[in-house]
Parts: C-alpha cells; structure tokens; sequence
C-alpha cells in the first residue's frame, strides 16, 4: 500500500486507539505517525487484512506504552482536549472513564470490547495469557461498571 | 454504562480527511529524515555483516555519472518493474549476505564502485534463484525471495563478482526510484515552490546551499565530492531530532566505502546548522575506553573538539563554558562511542561537537544548553528502556558531566 492508502485505512482506527491509550491528541498523532512509518519500512507480508490490522494495533499499542512511560515522567495535557468536540456530556464522560483506566487494564478492554477480538486474540496480540486477558476484562468491567455478560 | 456507550464514544473520536491529508506529508517528510538515520543504521550493520544496502540506500535524486545512468534507462521495463516486485516481498534484512565481507573484498568494493561509476560494468549477470535449494548449488548468487547475497565459502569474490553484485544495488535503487517517480515529482514541484519563497523571504536558494556545502565537505573532509554521490532537498518542517525546519540538506554517499556525509544549511542566512559523518561503526568501537581511562581522556578531546571547530569549521569565539559529556552504563561497566563537548557561548548559542575517543570529530551542530542537555537526558531514558524492553533487565546509566 502506499502512504496514502495506509493513512486512509488504518489513521483512524489507531487514532481511535492511541487517544483512548495515551489521551492526548498530539501523542495519539505522533503515535499512529510512527506506527504508520514502521509499516511503510518494514514492507511486511500479511497473511491477510486481519494479520495487517493485529499488527497495526499491536505495535501502534507498544509505541502508547513507550510515550506513556515518557509521559508519566514529563506529565502534561489534560483531558478536555480530547473530549472538547463530545455534544453529548454522557459519552463524553464515558470517554473520560475508559482514559482514565490503568493501561495494561485499557489495552485489554479496548481489544475486546471496542475492536471485538476474541480473548484469545487480545492474548496474542498483546503477548500474555487468555487467564490474564480474562482478569484484566474483569477489572476493566469493575472499574468501568460496565453492565456486561461474562464471556 | 453499557458497551453501546462505550462504542459510541470511542467511535466519536474522529480523525478527519484534513488530518489524515497532514499525516500523509509529514510521513513524506519522515522518510526523507529516515534516510539519515537509515544510513547511520546501515553504517552498523556493516560491522555486523547484514549488509543493507537495498532499500536503505535508495537516493531521493540520485546525481549518478551519465554512463551509468545511461545503463539504467537502458534496462528493459519488465526487469525493472520486476526487480521493484522482489524488492517490496524482501524482508528487513533484505540484501544480507551469508558470511561477513573479507578486509580485501572491502578495499577492492571501494576501488571498483569508483570504476563502475567511471563504465567499468560487469560483463555478465548476477545469477538470481528462487529457492534455498537452488542457492546452494552456486558459489556466487542472489536468492530473490529473501534478498539473500550467497558468497563463496572458500575464496574471496572475483572482481567480476563484485561488479555483479554494485550493478545489482544500483539496479535496486533505480528500480525504486522509477516506481516512486510520480511521487518525487509532485514532492519536487512543492519543493520548488516553497524554495521559490524562501529566496524571495530573503533567503539563499539550493544551489547556495550545495555551494556552501561543498566548501564544508573540501574544508573538513578534504573531499570534493567526486566518486560520491550527492542528493540534496530543501526541508520545510521539523524532523526533530534529525532536521529542523527551513534547512537545506546537502548530503554525499560512498556507496563503495559505506561512508556518507550530511550537511544542514540554514535557508534563511546559509549558515551551517549540523554535520554529520557516518562510517563503519567499528571504527569508533576500537577506541571505546574502559570506565576506568575515560576521564584521563577528557581534557585531550576538549582541546581537539576545540582545533576542531576552529581549523576545520573556522569558528573562533569565547566561551562562558566548555563541557564535555559521556554516559556510563554503571551496570555493564561501559562508557558511551562518544563524548559530546559543548562550547556555550555568551549569548547562549552554543556548539556541540561530538567526538570519538581518539578526538576524531563525527558530528557538529548549532545548540543551545538546555535543548542539548533535555535531549540528551531523553536519550538515557530512552536507553534504559530499551533494556528493560529488549533485554529484559534494567541497568543504570550516568551522565558524566566534566
């Protein structure tokens, strides 16, 4: 694919990702920039456009990680800016939740319940076992008092 | 809260066609800067044999000898297009080899690229293979489905083979270059207009900078560009750390020595912002210190850091402070490849000249302290997680400060 058409199909779904990881719009940029560019370099085979995305997230969620352990030393940004365009002040405030989880517990969730992987996908993709999947899942759901069915 | 909710928001997160459009020529811009820093990687993977030579080295305007270029218009589309094809199925390690090149290969690469450059082409053809299999059954080949060099196992390459294998690369680079073309010459014409601008702000045009440029590469490197390849951009936004904003990069290539310089010149006045030089890596590594003789060698490196700015570049000023700084990784008991020495000057402005342990200088830029020291702290953050990452263990590292 070319810049273009990478941009054009992946841009906003990593942005989506990265401002939910990072909650900041500039990083969340910065992060799908990077995530996009190491793509253009590596000129990887996918098995097919699945394979494509897993990657995509997989390493556009290390690249969240790298700038939030920059982060949590530089602190800066705020939250508003990222929920400023919300109309609606309930879905606004849900975002504030999901931004506000502990990271390795948002990864989790944001896998399963926003992009649907399976656990055992999330588990793939974010390298660790489906049981700590399913804890993370289960925290997430606590913390964000999601009134949602056990898998 | 449900999971409706939960979507919802999320999907409110837009990301919209004026943004995607931005990313796009920053991406553009990147790339450019990834030629930089590519190449600084490549000059590594030369002490390590993975010798990446391919896709790495691609020259956005490559300025090549007419004969050879000549030979490259002459090729037929197919082998062209096809060539482009095996490029983008390689991996990343695309154009290794399976054993480390020998000293003499070297030396006699070096000489012959010079020659090729000059219309001394090989008088046969690489032979390429599909297949692991096949690969075995020659001495000298290209496996294409892994950008894989086959060298002989019992003898050195022939010069004929060396040929071969510098008009493959150049064949490589071509190829690259022809797909990208429409994309360059769209890049090119923007180029020009924003050029076209800072020449009426007031500002020197490309072929000043390439002027100025080729005076640093004669006065620092004794070098007049012949052999070497040059490329040179105008670059309107920051790269950081790489480039900034409103420069003009001005860069030469040994392809055959794996040597490359790099020159930023500021539009606006056509001073020099930074110069780089990279080379095989192993260079630096022979005179790497232990922990133990750093400091002794301290005062000497300032003193040629200084000789440095003032014989090569012709900058003579006054000083409020000369530092030097190196970092130590306690844990391994190693000290950073090189020492940066910092001239701040009076007014703030200041010069950093980073140098090998032996005093040889390897890169120049205009600074200021607080920028210079900010980055540098980033960098040791940076490298200690790396380790925590990659290695899985943590270290520490100390800035030395003299």
């Amino acid at each position: 694919m070319t810049t273009e058409e990478v941009v054009t199909t992946y841009s906003p779904m990593l942005y989506r990702i990265c401002v939910v990881m990072l909650g900041n719009e500039a990083d969340a940029q910065d992060a799908v920039q990077d995530t996009i560019c190491r793509y253009l370099e590596r000129r990887k085979e996918f098995r097919d456009r699945e394979h494509e995305k897993a990657w995509l997230i997989k390493v556009a969620q290390n690249r969240c990680r790298d700038m939030r352990r920059f982060q949590m030393r530089h602190p800066k940004v705020s939250l508003e800016e990222v929920t400023a365009s919300y109309e609606d002040p309930e879905y606004s405030q849900v975002l504030v939740e999901l931004i506000s989880l502990p990271l390795p517990v948002k990864e989790a969730v944001y896998l399963y319940y926003i992009e649907g992987y399976k656990t055992t996908e999330v588990s793939e993709i974010l390298g660790i076992s489906v049981n700590a999947v399913k804890k993370r899942l289960q925290r997430g759901r606590k913390l964000l008092r999601l009134r949602l069915e056990e898998e | 809260m449900n999971i409706t909710d939960l979507r919802n928001a999320v999907n409110g997160i837009d990301f919209d066609k004026q943004k995607q459009e931005q990313m796009i020529l920053e991406i553009r811009a990147k790339k450019k800067a990834h030629r930089y820093t590519g190449i600084l990687r490549m000059a590594a993977a030369v002490a390590v044999c993975i010798v990446t030579v391919g896709i790495l080295s691609v020259p956005v305007r490559a300025v090549v000898t007419s004969l050879v270029r000549e030979r490259m218009e002459s090729l037929p589309e197919e082998e062209v297009a096809q060539i482009a094809e095996q490029i983008q199925n390689q991996q990343a390690e695309a154009n290794s080899s399976t054993r480390e090149y020998t000293e003499g290969e070297k030396t006699r690469r070096g000489e012959l690229y010079a020659q090729y450059m000059n219309g001394l082409f090989p008088t046969g053809e690489l032979t390429m293979v599909d297949s692991e299999g096949e690969a075995k059954e020659h001495e000298f080949c290209f496996l294409t489905t892994t950008g894989v060099f086959y060298l002989p196992v019992d003898r050195e390459l022939t010069d004929e083979e060396i040929l071969q294998k510098i008009d493959f690369e150049r064949k490589q680079d071509y190829a690259l270059q022809e797909q990208r073309a429409e994309e360059l010459a769209k890049r090119e014409a923007a180029e020009r207009e924003q050029v076209k601008e800072v020449v009426a702000s007031g500002g020197i045009t490309e072929e000043q900078a390439v002027e100025t440029a080729t005076g640093y590469l004669q006065q620092v490197f004794g070098l007049d560009g012949s052999g070497m390849e040059l490329n040179h951009y105008y670059n309107e936004s920051d790269v950081e750390p790489v480039i900034v904003a409103d420069t003009y990069c001005v860069n030469w290539s040994d392809y055959g020595n794996y040597r490359y310089y790099y020159f930023h010149i500021n539009a606006s006045d056509g001073t020099l912002r930074s110069l780089s030089y990279s080379h095989d890596i192993q260079e630096a590594e022979a005179v790497r210190p232990t922990v133990s003789e750093a400091p002794g060698k301290i005062a000497d490196i300032k003193r040629q850091a200084r000789d440095f700015l003032e014989e090569k570049l012709k900058i003579r000023g006054s000083y409020k402070e000369v530092k030097s700084y190196y970092r130590v990784n306690v844990t391994d008991e190693t000290v950073s490849r090189l020492v940066d020495v910092l001239f701040v000057g009076e007014d703030g402005a200041s010069y950093l000249v980073a140098c090998r342990w032996n005093g040889e200088a390897d890169d120049f830029s205009v600074t200021t302290k607080e920028d210079y020291e900010k980055q540098l702290r980033e960098e040791v953050e940076l490298n200690i997680y790396y380790y925590e990452t990659r290695e899985e263990r943590e270290v520490e590292i100390e800035i030395v400060e003299d």
